[in-house]
């Protein structure tokens, strides 16, 4: 049950019932976010694309080829983290909402804590 | 302002001459073959095109060139002798490799030595890519030359591993690969659209763009960019640069959705390009002159460019009449008439 | 009813927007329905395969669709409506479905037959699932014969708008051989869509004039080359000059390469005339006349006044149409794709009037009705 506990944090439950791999995505007021579990970390960005405006959150999370210094290999990685938008499957990391493809463009990450074995979304960008 | 002309264009007058830099045992091949590949495809442009008859492929006396040049403040000529990539269209190895062996010392003797204010294009033939190397670096070493011109016309695309030698060889000598437009379709190479074989002269000579863009997007996306960062690509002919710019805004949009398939690109497309790749003026078609350098100076293609006459051939420009040479506001007419070139070719002596 | 109040209603028909006119919908008619209407003699080649399927180069990305799209959605009409028609207010769709391999293998009377099984199945069972879809007939265009019986038995279907096939083929597209299909395509009031697809693929040439492509990205970004081949075919092969009612549609090849070569064609024009006799005015003229473009998947300038420049040298206010390719991946949304110099008249031409004009045959046959219409 989600129990807004403060204006800026969202209550999410108990880390026990947020599943490795799981993720949620919820709205609040106009912005809608994903909650990524990812291994024991928990990762927040804004479903949004900064491209046309997707929901990036509805994409698949996977690794992926790293970029690399030299042609004829390559580097698996970052697996569990990479967010491809559902649209044009531009890559995001979850971990620092940087895009893996040269542009400029990031999306809003937001801080995850657990307290007291809940799961706590901050609701300020990071 | 002196001017650096980046497409001029050489040819022989006689086939003897050129014969005798060929082994003995080769010699009455080109005589009496020149044109034509071992298959027996021939080597010449396949439609039939009016403008260009009676007109001369090339300079065929220095000293005619040269006079042309300081009639018309050009200072330096990148010299092409337009027929010579062509021996990579051929169907047999050995002796294309010796043919442009060949011309190479032919162009350095007839033409380069003595004059500096010209510049020659040595060529190769890919068909045997460490042979090519061998030569690039061997005769690459020259003062006066420049690039390494390949065909256009091929079987594969650059980026291929098979090609590395020559663009290794290339890079590492300082000496940028040009592509001139006119061999897609010669001898044994693909036909010169993804179409097939064109109808008329109109659909062919769409080609050279289109074929340009191909080699280039398999560079990039094979690494030879990113694996060789001294290596610069030069485009002749290929219908200047709008054709690449307007290409580019999906070749950008792909990549960002696609990148994990070239990681070792990282970066967008259009700046390796801006970086890596230079394009000649000539062949460009300008239908609306305000709304072609709009386009060309918010894409920043000044600093890509370079002039080029394609003198003497029948669609020559002369540099007082040129468009890409008019004062303009936002444009920057010395980098297209002379510094793009000057720094490219690696012109640091005061010219 | 007055004559003051004839007017109005055809004014505010002119200036309203009744909603988006998407000229390229991937609807899938599954292989089974296509089957059942196979004659029996080519039901086993069909199944077992054997025609060259199979993409050129592996797709990092894992597959041609997006991924917020359910499941099967392409072959269900009401996931169409619910996942499309509505959240997007579609008033119109041409459903260009797969299928686009008619035209490039051997066997011509597979190929004949293929085409002529998917026409009858789009047309009997999967048009009816939503009042908004127009269909799209398959040809095969190396059976001129065959092709044109498959125009004629259809081209009074009042929801048959035209006909889509791949830009890449046997021969050059703007071939000849041909006449006999853009003839009766012409006279049916049908418009020819060209997908880009199938390059390099059975019979066809390689990709582009280098060779075949390493990576899916170098093939994609290609088909925009094979596109400007294709209309310099289409155009210098004089297929305009003898087909003055033909008109062409390019799905997904781009749209701003058309500016640098109308220049190109034009220059050439008028240095050798001598050797296209048949083309009587500029090719641009032709390809202003002739020829249109989807938006999808839309170029991206740095600066979105440059697709404004390039998209009104080429007609923004005729030629260029709104598609969502759904359900691929490189979709465009309809509120966010444009950059935002376009005015909002410019948007509601590429959305909805431009391509009410283009097929303004099937708006007459299949009108938009009145509860479609958002006054």
């Amino acid at each position: 049950m989600k129990r807004e506990d403060s204006p800026k944090t969202l209550d999410l439950g108990p880390v026990d019932e947020f599943a490795d791999g799981e993720r949620r995505i919820m709205r609040h007021g106009r912005v809608s976010i994903g909650v990524f579990r990812v291994g024991d970390d928990f990762h927040a960005v804004r479903n949004y694309c900064p491209h046309e405006g997707a929901e990036l959150c509805r994409g698949p999370l996977t690794g992926t080829n790293l970029p690399v210094a030299r042609s004829g290999h390559m580097e698996w990685g970052a697996e569990g983290y990479v967010l491809r938008c559902p649209w044009h499957a531009w890559e995001f990391d979850i971990r620092t909402g940087r895009s893996y493809t040269a542009t400029k463009m990031r999306i809003k990450t937001y801080p995850v804590e657990i307290r007291e074995q809940r799961v706590h979304l901050i609701l300020k960008a990071s | 302002m002196t001017l650096i002309d980046s497409d001029f264009h050489v040819t022989w007058s006689d086939n003897a001459a050129l014969a005798e830099y060929l082994p003995k045992a080769w010699q009455q091949r080109f005589l009496r073959g020149s044109g034509h590949s071992q298959s027996g495809l021939p080597v010449t442009q396949p439609f039939y095109n009016p403008a260009a008859q009676g007109q001369p492929g090339g300079w065929s006396e220095p000293e005619a060139a040269v006079t042309w040049m300081e009639n018309h403040q050009v200072e330096k000529a990148i010299l092409h002798a337009y027929q010579a990539p062509a021996v990579s269209n051929f169907g047999d190895a050995d002796y294309p490799s010796l043919l442009a062996e060949a011309f190479n010392q032919w162009l350095i003797d007839h033409w380069l030595d003595g004059r500096t204010e010209l510049l020659g294009t040595m060529t190769v033939a890919t068909q045997d890519p460490v042979r090519a190397g061998k030569e690039i670096r061997k005769r690459g070493s020259h003062p006066q030359i420049v690039q390494v011109a390949l065909s256009a016309g091929t079987l594969q695309p650059y980026g291929k591993l098979g090609f590395r030698p020559i663009f290794e060889a290339a890079a590492e000598m300082g000496l940028p690969v040009v592509l001139h437009a006119g061999t897609e379709g010669v001898a044994v190479s693909n036909p010169p659209s993804s179409h097939g074989w064109p109808r008329n002269l109109l659909e062919y000579r769409v080609c050279p763009a289109t074929n340009f863009i191909a080699h280039l997007t398999s560079l990039i996306t094979e690494g030879l960019f990113s694996d060789l960062p001294d290596l610069r690509l030069v485009g002749l002919e290929v219908g200047g640069v709008l054709p690449l710019i307007t290409y580019l805004w999906r070749f950008d949009k792909n990549y960002k959705a696609l990148r994990s398939e070239c990681p070792w690109v990282r970066e967008l497309p259009s700046a390796v390009v801006k970086r890596h790749v230079r394009l000649g003026t000539g062949s460009a078609a300008i239908g609306e002159e305000h709304l072609y350098f709009e386009l060309l100076e918010s894409f920043g293609a000044d600093e890509m460019l370079l002039w080029s006459s394609n003198q003497p051939r029948w669609d020559a420009v002369e540099p007082e009449s040129d468009p890409h040479l008019k004062e303009r506001t936002g444009w920057q007419v010395e980098k297209v008439g002379r510094e793009n070139a000057a720094a490219l070719y690696g012109m640091t002596s005061a010219l | 009813m007055s004559a003051l109040m004839e007017h109005s209603k055809q004014t505010s028909r002119e200036t309203m927007f009744p909603g988006i006119f998407d000229v390229e919908i991937h609807a899938h008619v599954p292989n089974s329905t296509i089957l059942t209407r196979l004659p029996q003699r080519f039901r086993p080649a069909y199944q077992a395969g054997g025609m060259a399927h199979g993409k050129l180069n592996f797709d990092q990305r894992g597959g041609g669709n997006r991924k917020d799209a359910s499941a099967g959605a392409e072959s269900d009409p009401a996931a169409i409506r619910r996942e499309l028609l509505e959240p997007l207010g579609i008033c119109r769709a041409i459903l260009t479905g797969g299928n686009y391999d008619t035209s490039i293998y051997a066997d011509l009377d597979l190929c004949s037959a293929l085409a002529a099984a998917y026409n009858a199945a789009l047309i009997e069972e999967f048009l009816p699932g939503d009042d908004a879809f127009l269909g799209t007939l398959r040809l095969n265009f190396n059976d001129p014969e065959a092709a044109v019986a498959e125009i004629e038995r259809w081209a009074d279907h009042p929801r048959v708008a035209g006909i889509t096939t791949s830009t890449a083929g046997i021969e050059t597209p703007g071939s000849r051989r041909y006449d006999p299909i853009f003839a009766a395509a012409a006279e049916a009031g049908f418009i020819i869509s060209y997908h880009t697809t199938q390059e390099g693929r059975a019979l066809c040439p390689p990709p582009s004039s280098a060779g075949y492509p390493s990576r899916y990205v170098e093939y994609h970004s290609g088909l925009a080359t094979s596109a400007i081949g294709h209309a310099a075919s289409l155009i210098t092969n004089g297929v305009f000059a003898r087909h003055p009612k033909l008109r062409v549609l390019y799905l997904e090849g781009g749209i701003a390469w058309a500016l640098p070569l109308m220049w190109q064609l034009d220059a050439d024009w008028r240095r050798f005339r001598s050797e296209v006799p048949e083309l009587k005015e500029r090719p641009s003229e032709y390809l202003r006349r002739h020829i249109h473009f989807t938006t999808q998947p839309i170029e991206e300038p740095d600066n979105g006044r440059d697709l404004l420049a390039v998209y009104k040298a080429i007609g923004v206010e005729r030629n260029i149409v709104f598609s969502t390719d759904f359900p691929h991946w490189d979709f465009d949304h309809p509120d966010r794709f444009l950059p935002s110099c376009f005015s909002r008249a410019q948007r509601e031409r590429i959305l909805y009037h431009n391509a009410a004009g283009l097929y303004d045959r099937s708006l007459q046959s299949w009108p938009l009705a009145r509860s479609e219409v958002a006054v």
